[in-house]
């Protein structure tokens, strides 16, 4: 009998590895145990038996080789740095610099681990290290000048960022570092000057507008500090280190991609994310996922015929995929492609029943189309679904009182108002209905009144005036109402609403002639 | 004859000032305490994101005897309903549901102080037996003893107390069975008349038959964050005076829905109104300024809190809201992944926070941790508050699953001592035998659990045991307060003490329950005094705004003042 073992488990296991761990050759060499490799990508699986093969075989061959045994640990050592298995990274990076002590790249990677993993005093003490080696490599003053700010040494942290700057006027990672030691020290007009800097060199990188209205918010100008905080984004200054930005090359993975492509696409890089996923999907053609996310930043690249194919191609192999449904039918609603909307987004709902997003949009186009029961219906369930729903708790009831079903509607919005008093679409057409329904039975002026005063107590718009004039009216209050109309009316000419006016001058006539004055 | 003492003499022997181990400030209560409580997450291989959450836990008087309860909030299978016992690591026994544990604290006639604890969630009628997270606690009803919010992946309950030991689920009446993802919640008076209001924060949206997949840059499985998600905004409910509530949460869809973790809440505008701040995980956090007329706007982005100093928003697991550094004004401490660091804002003043993570020295020790359950403690009471971070990672940690951990995510706990409000010192070395193992810790709640003058703590952790550390005491001074609104039945929650003492520093607290993370605080006001003691002065703002100064109180002993019996200012 076979038992199955749980994917997790199998992923965790250590034993199973399909790797021997390869012993140290000699002395002070730390050994390298490796994981369980069966569960990942081939790409990845194969790139990480390739290195100990390779590594094996040096070691076995050619014991007396340590140069080309070194150059074979820190290959390794630098996949598994880019794969944050720093683990594993550190024994490599540690034989290796067994192998060869006090080589430059070695030690900048391994402080480079120390740095990620937030062991200050190891860090400090490696990039110190580092540039007694090569003193010339300006990324270390960097580097070393972040950590010692963290520490909170400004001063140190300035001069080791000046030596940068100085070496590299360029270095807008230096700048930045000079910038924070600056708006740190309370100098906040070089801090301005140095985040503007930044800027002007590396305009993408919209993090520093955040500092910057941060500057300004310290110096009291809030509405500079608002200008900058608006344009605050996710980029950040990136510094220009060659050893520790060369990592990424070490990734085969095509998740990396997808990840990256996540990463763009949630910075709002389009492009970028679409570069990124039409790798991750070079890499993983088999995952209809990845595809999906490709057309999604095709589609914000305003590249929509491509975004369809690649969607199209979604569906073919997985006709069940209600992700691709749900992206074809918004992307043919934008196109105003109504029929190609109800399609693909009723299969989405057909498909997910209670995805509430594909439904309100099937149902927004089923009305557009002119189907309104149909639509009716799945607003109604959205409505069910989440009954904090506002849109479709105020599209539900708006179709029940365009079909003249004004006792349903009443009972509806009575439902919906008690459980969303909040909510000022509801709380407005619920008050509407109460003052004018045709229906008289319906009408409750009391109760319009007491809704339609909270909502002009919050708003007054042209509508929101006109509806408590209406309720004025509904209670007999004529003046009143003539009153609260004139000021909707005055409202809907500064809204540039002519439509509303010929009624609203209607409505204040009547209103002026008195009792009775609610409408017919 | 001399004999050996038997073990469960040494164990109470530490209650009468013993030190067996003279450099830990805690020692865990045993199992000879009668409590004993392991988290159960349901782990079935599918890397579900609630497994990783944890949950929390309360420290309450739910019976009104004078000593703190202990409220363990449980995890359940995923989807809730399934086989316990058939989960990578079972539930041993029963189905998964929340305890409350009855402490019956005695003190001795020589003074010996006696932990017993009681496991009376059946006899109680409470708990709630969903997938639970979070936890708070106050008397929603006005009628003098304290109910208990559960958050849950699924609908939130309410258990409300009856005042004979028992509860009732309430959620429906009170109309706050909100179905998020809810993580912390925390009651308070937002506007001023006289009933506990109720701030929900939701985490994200997370369907499981629709689950995603999420990998390793290498492409080994692993837990998703919650960017795989879409947020789906936080709950406020407007208490109607009779303890039940009306939603009123749209107002908060004036800012972008974040992942919620963590709440608190303080005037941090200095106002005089009690706001909110949300720690949202990898999203701005939302600094929710009461307008003090039951409605919030968020100026967490002009206030320099909702991103870090260098413009990140960082991932926001716990926060603690207090006066760390005795300047009059609340400041804010949070809890993030490792990569980032936890990040300390001080209160400027004027709407305005900095931050002083390095200044504090608080940022590179947290680096290789994720913080979760966090506050701000003077556990020496010398009268600076001191920081307990509580850690546990949410990515796979590969050398430990290396070394076969099934939930490999364990991480130590720290405890920053505060010098002088100034600078911390990670001090975690000494502070106890539960500061040096790894777990994967999720839940704190301090509070004086054997009334000796000295803050205890309770930490949950994410499928392991809880643990109840008791603080072994010190000989400095200190002042105990709970305060009453002025009907004499209710704490006042929201109630801002100054203690002014005799060599003219003034300590300023609030009574509160929220902070940390998914879990509820001893609701009584605990002061240290170092080795001064003696108050000089005490004010305090009460919830209502109204303002009363009280005489000089004795030092070591619990006082209770209730609203209107000072001198009005």
């Amino acid at each position: 009998m076979s038992h199955l073992i749980p994917l997790f488990l199998l992923s965790l296991l250590p034993v199973q590895a399909s790797l021997e761990p390869i012993a140290p050759f000699r002395e002070g060499l730390s050994a390298l145990v490796f994981p369980d490799i069966s569960n990942l990508e081939e790409t990845v699986k194969k790139q990480i038996t390739s290195l100990h093969g390779e590594l094996t075989e040096l070691i076995e061959a050619k014991p007396t080789n340590v140069n080309a045994i070194r150059d074979a640990y820190l290959k390794m050592g630098r996949t598994f740095h880019a794969y944050k298995r720093y683990d594993l990274a550190h024994a490599c990076y540690h034989n290796g610099d067994v192998l060869s002590p006090g080589r430059f790249e070695t030690v900048y990677l391994i402080a480079d681990l120390a740095r990620i993993q937030g062991h200050k005093e190891d860090a400090e003490r490696l990039y110190r290290k580092c540039l007694e080696l090569l003193p010339t490599y300006n990324a270390t003053y960097i580097r070393l000048g972040n950590i010692v700010l963290q520490q909170n040494r400004l001063e140190e942290a300035g001069a080791l960022f000046q030596k940068a700057f100085d070496r590299d006027s360029l270095a807008t990672a230096a700048i930045f570092g000079l910038a924070r030691v600056a708006d740190l020290k309370g100098e906040f007009d070089k801090a301005i000057e140095l985040y503007t800097a930044c800027l002007e060199q590396v305009g993408e990188a919209n993090r520093v507008h955040y500092l910057l209205g941060m500057v300004w918010r310290k110096k009291g100008d809030v509405e500079k500090a608002k200008l900058h905080l608006g344009q605050a984004g996710k980029i950040g200054i990136k510094v220009r280190d060659q050893i520790a930005n060369n990592l990424e090359r070490f990734v085969e993975s095509g998740r990396v991609h997808l990840i990256r492509g996540k990463t763009a696409f949630g910075a709002g890089d389009f492009l970028g994310a679409a570069r990124e996923f039409q790798q991750a999907v070079a890499a993983l053609p088999d995952e209809p996922g990845v595809r999906v996310n490709l057309a999604l930043a095709l589609a914000k690249l305003g590249q929509g015929d491509q975004a369809r194919e690649h969607l199209r191609i979604v569906i073919e192999a997985d006709p069940a995929n209600q992700n691709a449904h749900f992206n074809l039918g918004t992307l043919a609603l934008q196109a105003n492609n109504r029929d190609d909307a109800i399609r693909h987004l009723g299969e989405a709902v057909r498909l997910d029943p209670k995805d509430v997003q594909a439904r309100y949009y099937l149902a927004g186009q089923l009305k557009a189309k002119g189907d309104l029961e149909q639509a009716y219906r799945h607003f109604d369930i959205v409505a069910e679904l989440e009954p904090n729903n506002e849109n479709a708790l105020v599209q539900r009831a708006g179709l029940l009182l365009g079909a003249n079903r004004f006792k349903q509607a009443a009972e509806v919005l009575e439902k919906d108002w008690q459980h969303n008093q909040s909510s000022g679409r509801l709380t407005h057409l619920y008050a509407r209905l109460l003052a004018i329904c045709p229906d008289q039975s319906l009408r409750n002026g009391p109760l319009a009144l007491d809704l339609a005063q909270r909502i002009v107590n919050v708003s007054q718009t042209a509508e929101h005036l006109e509806t408590y004039a209406m309720a004025l009216a509904q209670t007999g209050k004529c003046d009143e109402a003539a009153q609260a109309q004139k000021k909707a009316l005055d409202a809907a000419k500064a809204e540039q609403r002519p439509d509303l006016v010929s009624r609203m001058e209607a409505d204040l006539a009547r209103y002026q002639q008195g009792a009775p004055c609610e409408p017919k | 004859m001399i004999q050996k003492l038997p073990v469960v003499l040494v164990f109470l022997a530490y209650m009468a000032g013993d030190r067996l181990f003279a450099e830990d400030l805690f020692i865990e209560a045993g199992p000879d305490s009668g409590f004993a409580f392991t988290h159960y997450n349901g782990l079935n291989g599918r890397f579900f994101l609630p497994e990783i959450m944890g949950s929390g836990c309360a420290l309450l008087d739910y019976d009104g005897d004078g000593d703190l309860d202990l409220y363990l909030v449980q995890g359940n299978t995923l989807p809730v309903g399934g086989d316990a016992r058939k989960t990578l690591v079972p539930h041993k026994s029963g189905t998964p549901r929340d305890r409350l544990f009855r402490n019956d604290l005695t003190l001795g006639p020589d003074g010996k102080r006696t932990l017993r604890f009681v496991d009376v969630t059946e006899q109680a009628g409470v708990g709630s037996t969903g997938y639970g997270m979070g936890v708070t606690t106050g008397d929603v009803d006005n009628d003098g003893d304290v109910d208990i919010y559960v958050t849950n992946m699924g609908k939130n309950q309410l258990f409300v107390n009856n005042g004979d030991g028992s509860f009732s689920d309430g959620t429906d009446r009170a109309g706050v069975g909100d179905e998020g993802l809810g993580t912390s919640s925390a009651f308070f008076d937002v506007d001023r008349d006289g009933d506990l209001d109720l701030f929900v924060a939701n985490y994200v949206f997370m369907d499981l038959n629709k689950y995603p997949r999420c990998f390793a840059l290498d492409s080994s499985l692993d837990f998703c964050g919650p960017d795989a998600f879409p947020a789906v905004g936080d709950r406020f409910f407007l208490n109607r005076g009779d303890g039940t509530f009306v939603d009123a949460s749209r107002q908060l869809s004036q800012a972008d829905a974040g992942a919620g973790l963590g709440v608190v809440t303080a005037d941090l505008d200095g106002d005089g109104w009690i706001d909110v701040y949300v720690a949202n995980d990898g999203d701005p956090n939302h600094l929710w300024r009461n307008k003090g007329n039951g409605s919030f706007e968020d100026i967490g982005l002009l206030a320099g809190v909702s991103r870090n100093g260098v413009g990140a928003a960082e991932a926001g697991m716990g926060v603690t809201a207090a006066d760390f550094d005795r300047d009059g004004d609340e400041d804010l401490f949070m809890t993030h992944l490792d990569g980032e660091t936890n990040t300390l804002y001080t209160n400027q003043g004027d709407s305005f926070f900095d931050d002083g993570t390095n200044q504090s020295a608080l940022g590179m020790p947290s680096v290789k941790f994720t913080g979760f359950g966090t506050s701000w403690v003077d556990l020496d009471n010398d009268g600076w508050l001191d920081l307990v971070v509580l850690n546990g990672a949410v990515r796979v940690q590969a050398e430990l699953a290396a070394k076969g951990e099934i939930f490999p995510l364990q991480q130590v706990n720290q405890v920053f001592s505060s010098r002088g409000g100034k600078r911390f010192e990670d001090t975690s070395q000494s502070a106890g035998e539960a500061f040096r193992i790894e777990e994967v810790s999720r839940g704190l709640a301090f509070g004086d659990v054997d009334n000796d003058g000295d803050a205890d703590l309770l930490i949950t952790n994410c499928n392991g045991p809880a643990r109840l550390l008791l603080n072994r005491g010190n000989k400095n001074h200190w002042l105990g307060l709970r305060l009453l609104e002025k009907h004499g039945k209710r704490d006042a929650i929201g109630a801002w003490v100054k203690l002014t003492l005799k060599g003219g520093e003034s300590l300023g607290r609030r009574v509160k329950t929220d902070g940390s993370y998914c879990s509820a605080q001893d609701s009584r006001l605990l002061f240290g005094l170092g080795k001064v003691g003696t108050v000089k002065a005490l004010h305090i703002l009460w919830p209502d705004g109204s303002k009363e100064d009280f005489p000089a109180l004795a030092s070591n002993r619990y006082h209770t003042l209730r609203q209107g019996t000072g001198v009005k200012k």
